[in-house]
């Protein structure tokens, strides 16, 4: 289970996060949505633990993974290596390599992928490791529309294989309808959580159409 | 990619036969016992390396540069890493780094002679301290360089520290060790000469500390060609090709 409890988080004296209070349960995809800018990413990063000057607790599992906005591979080492250095048994790595459709390239240096590769090898990374948490930051902005639809419906393949509690942070409603079981939307100076949306049930993880009218009335 | 090379390499050959030709020929038309020409240099190589004193004095100067050699990367690698990594033990320290950066080296090693004795470990200290500072100089930048976002990766997936100083930070600064490298052993097979003559009674700066009393300039050039021959197999046999296994990820 994850517990955030943030008081105050601020940068300089200007204060960009204020009391934002929410949990995340195993097996639980969570969205956090929200317009550019509004502080989604500083809050992910609190949680990764990556900036801990900031006023609150939060509290949550030992294993956790990350793909950030850009891939963040080590790019002198191969793909396989860039999963086995971040603690991936070798045998998962295959597996998840071969998932991704990246199998043929292993051996690759990361250096020498497409953007569109590596970022797949970013998030084949993020799932190799069996984390009990899984933060995503963007991971699909700057693929194109047929390129995030089947990075998404990989993601959630490997999801269901092994179910763990998903924390997506994401501009899109849209995306955050297609994936998430409950979106916080995140909003004002300093942000706080200005809406929680459950989404139901019947259109939870279908993707496409259902989702994308969800999101419409969303907005409306 | 023959065709350049192999011609780069013969304009090389033929530039450095015309540099030796015209050494020959100056000498034999100077006629004078201190501007000897490149055959009476090779005579006094000949007889130098058969008496075996080249050789052993040869040796003793490079197990010097490579004892200080070591010294200086390793202990410069460790300051400038750290001082780049920390920004108040650079502040701390900025001003004794470049206060040894600008300390000459005949300064340096009239000091620790005067401090610590005509030693051995007097003569490596001297070496060591003149290229330390360029070292951590260098390394300080290259660690001011590295990437913020891979640390930020290798802590969230929680690299061990010697998983993140292999994988992470090392292939970082191998293109700094190198240049450190690089300029180190330049500015070491400078200094050794002069710290051998000032205080060992042997080596090659020792030896030509003698020929000089002597005005033996065919001795002097003997040893010089003998010593640049030795660096330059170092530089194009040792260091290019561990630069070249070591950066060839970037292709």
């Amino acid at each position: 289970m994850l517990r955030v409890d943030v008081r105050e988080k601020s940068f300089a004296a200007r204060v960009v996060l204020a009391d934002i209070r929410f949990e995340l349960p195993p097996g639980e995809i969570l969205a956090l949505a929200g317009p550019s800018g509004c502080g989604k990413s500083t809050l992910l990063r609190l949680i990764a633990g990556l900036d801990r000057g900031f006023i609150g607790r939060i509290a949550g599992p030992a294993r956790v993974a990350m793909a950030f906005q850009e891939p963040r591979l080590l790019p002198w080492r191969s793909v396989r290596d860039n999963l086995l250095l971040a603690g991936a048994p070798p045998a998962v790595a295959a597996e998840m390599l071969g998932e991704l459709g990246l199998a043929e390239a292993a051996e690759v240096p990361a250096d020498r992928l497409s953007l569109g590769m590596a970022r797949r090898v970013a998030l084949a990374r993020a799932l190799a490791v069996a984390p009990d948490l899984l933060l995503l930051d963007e991971p699909f902005v700057s693929l194109d529309a047929a390129g995030a639809a089947r990075a998404r419906a990989l993601l959630l393949a490997a999801w269901r294989a092994r179910p763990c509690a998903v924390l997506l942070v994401t501009h899109d409603l849209t995306e955050a309808a297609a994936l998430a079981d409950r979106i916080l939307v995140l909003a004002g100076s300093p942000a706080g959580i200005a809406e929680q949306i459950v989404v139901p049930e019947a259109i939870r993880r279908h993707g496409g159409e259902a989702a994308a009218r969800f999101a419409m009335s969303l907005r409306a | 990619m023959a065709g350049p090379v192999g011609a780069g390499a013969r304009t090389r050959l033929i530039s450095l036969a015309v540099l030796l030709a015209l050494w020959e020929a100056a000498g034999q038309i100077a006629h004078s016992r201190v501007a000897p020409p490149l055959s009476k240099v090779l005579v006094v190589l000949a007889r130098e390396t058969a008496s075996g004193a080249l050789l052993e004095n040869l040796g003793v100067t490079l197990w010097r540069i490579a004892a200080s050699f070591v010294l200086s990367m390793v202990l410069g690698a460790a300051l400038g890493i750290a001082m780049g990594r920390r920004p108040g033990l650079d502040r701390a320290l900025d001003v004794w780094l470049t206060g040894l950066l600008n300390l000459p080296a005949l300064v340096v090693t009239v000091l620790l002679y005067v401090w610590f004795g005509l030693t051995e470990a007097a003569a490596i200290a001297a070496v060591t301290l003149n290229k330390l500072p360029t070292t951590a100089v260098t390394l300080r930048e290259g660690a001011r360089a590295l990437d913020p976002q891979l640390l930020e990766m290798a802590s969230v997936f929680r690299f061990s520290r010697g998983r993140v100083l292999g994988h992470v930070v090392l292939p970082q600064l191998a293109p700094y060790f190198f240049a450190a490298a690089r300029s180190g052993l330049a500015l070491i097979w400078k200094v050794v000469l002069v710290v051998e003559l000032l205080g060992r009674s042997s080596g090659v700066g020792f030896q030509i500390e003698v020929y000089f009393q002597e005005f033996d300039v065919a001795g002097i050039l003997a040893y010089t060609l003998a010593f640049a021959v030795v660096v330059l197999a170092l530089e194009w046999g040792v260091l290019q090709p561990l630069e070249r296994r070591a950066l060839a990820w970037r292709r």
